[in-house]
């Protein structure tokens, strides 16, 4: 049927390997942020003041409810004619996390949302700030119940990272779309693609496995 | 009660198999012009982004070399003109499109190589253009030397980074999926200057004042259509091919030739 041709994959190697720690360095960096981004818009929307509120509502409804490759030709296309020229690694850096970190605070809210509202009352009484009350009390005890859908969030940054691709930043996605066109090879160089990230998404599934037994609280979780 | 649940279960996913089965397009058994006369129309990819050869003009009709060239094959093969549907191809995607069967035939300003000779089969060139480079009119870059460390952008798939990465080595290439994507990221100040075949520059510059058109060529670009590789499609090639042949000895490509050239490329 169809002559698979694994030497243009094995050729091309150590070009793909650049574009891995491109696509690594993207999304790390957007991990990063987009998780302190998160954990900021989190708490100002359960703890903040009202205006803080309206804020972080409005942030995770608009970048929530729009492509992230919209928001990326944004950074890219429209902020250089209003005069803000970012180069195209951080556009797509800050898309990523930006992105990325309104659909964290999602997460971290509803963790923080299962956790009783009693412990919070009781640590106010106690004599503990609001943010003393966040952080010593409540997000510890959140946390630990988000750790599977935080992390399908990591794996979301780095699959989405390939969208950077379109804006001629040379990660793992670029070098394999430019293999299979320069080639014809189609199916070796998608498939090697479909490969690596499953490699690198692989790695954060099991380590959220291996978080997720260290954390289990005994006595809530069902077993199952 | 299980089993009636199991058997209503077997049931639906029969349902669906069967649903699926229609989606999947049928193979072309029998030889591809038989089928093309059968359905009436050539299924022909062109490109909708590359002045003067394959573009949507103001009043958002397809128009270009391209398409009038795969129209007169189309009179000729088929015997009306109209019979012909247009697909959007690009540099990155005609190849694939051949192959894949989406479309019969490729008319998209493409460069016969011998790589790409290996995978598809092309008729004989209809046009030749040469490779070139396009920067801001008040560019520091004069000539190919000054290209030396600077940003350039191309078009994936084309055979534009080949050629100016052997000639300039040490240049940086921005790498874009399609025409549009590419002059966007000049006119905002993202590369340095642009490289791709003249002949589409001088499309871009139709619109656009403030750029211009750098005397070197880089290359000869001779312009072939493109068929899938195939003993069933072999037929509906050797029917293009004479047509084409028709087309070059009536005097119709120089009238095309003119129409499209003429207005553009100032030579």
């Amino acid at each position: 049927m169809y002559n698979f041709d694994t030497a243009v994959i094995i050729e091309s190697i150590p070009n793909l390997i650049d574009g891995v720690k491109m696509t690594l360095f993207i999304s790390v960096i957007s991990s990063i942020c987009a998780f302190i981004i998160g954990l900021i818009i989190v708490f100002s929307r359960t703890m903040g003041l009202k205006y803080l509120k309206f804020f972080a509502v409005c942030y995770v409804e608009i970048i929530r409810n729009t492509p992230l490759l919209v928001q990326l030709y944004i950074m890219y296309k429209a902020l250089p004619s209003l005069g803000i020229m970012l180069s195209p690694i951080s556009c797509g850096i800050l898309s990523l996390s930006l992105y990325a970190g309104a659909f964290i605070s999602e997460v971290l809210r509803s963790g923080i949302h299962s956790v009783a509202n009693e412990q919070f009352e009781s640590s106010t009484s106690l004599g503990l700030s609001k943010f003393q009350a966040f952080t010593l009390i409540i997000f510890p005890q959140a946390i630990r119940i988000v750790i599977p859908p935080l992390s399908s969030q990591f794996i979301n940054i780095i699959k989405n990272s390939s969208l950077v691709s379109f804006i001629a930043v040379t990660d793992l996605f670029y070098r394999i779309y430019k293999g299979a066109v320069d080639d014809f090879r189609f199916v070796e160089f998608f498939l090697a693609g479909a490969f690596i990230y499953m490699m690198l998404t692989g790695v954060i599934a099991l380590f959220s496995n291996i978080l997720e037994n260290v954390f289990r609280l005994r006595g809530r979780t069902a077993k199952i | 009660m299980i089993i009636y649940k199991k058997i209503t279960l077997i049931l639906i996913i029969c349902l669906i198999m069967t649903s699926l089965t229609g989606c999947i397009k049928k193979m072309a058994d029998e030889n591809l012009l038989k089928t093309v006369r059968e359905r009436g129309k050539i299924i022909a990819g062109v490109k909708f982004d590359a002045k003067p050869f394959g573009f949507i003009d103001q009043d958002q009709k397809l128009k270009g070399f391209d398409v009038d060239l795969i129209r007169e094959i189309a009179k000729r093969v088929l015997g009306d003109e109209n019979a012909v549907e247009f697909q959007q191809v690009t540099s990155s995607n005609r190849i694939f499109s051949l192959i894949s069967g989406n479309v019969d035939m490729v008319a998209a300003t493409m460069t016969i190589t011998s790589p790409r000779q290996k995978v598809i089969d092309f008729s004989r060139p209809y046009y030749v253009a040469g490779q070139a480079i396009m920067v801001a009119k008040d560019s520091s870059v004069k000539t190919l030397k000054d290209l030396s460390g600077r940003r350039v952008i191309i078009v994936l798939g084309s055979t534009s980074e080949i050629n100016i990465k052997q000639m300039v080595p040490s240049v940086k290439i921005l790498g874009f999926r399609t025409y549009t994507d590419a002059f966007e990221a000049l006119k905002s100040g993202r590369g340095d200057v642009l490289t791709t075949d003249d002949t589409i520059i001088y499309g871009f510059l139709s619109e656009n004042s403030k750029y211009k058109i750098l005397k070197d060529r880089l290359t000869l670009e001779p312009y072939g259509l493109g068929f899938k590789k195939a003993e069933k499609t072999q037929s509906f090639q050797d029917a293009v091919d004479s047509a084409l042949e028709q087309i070059m000895q009536d005097g119709t490509m120089a009238k095309i030739q003119r129409k499209w050239t003429a207005d553009f490329i100032k030579k």
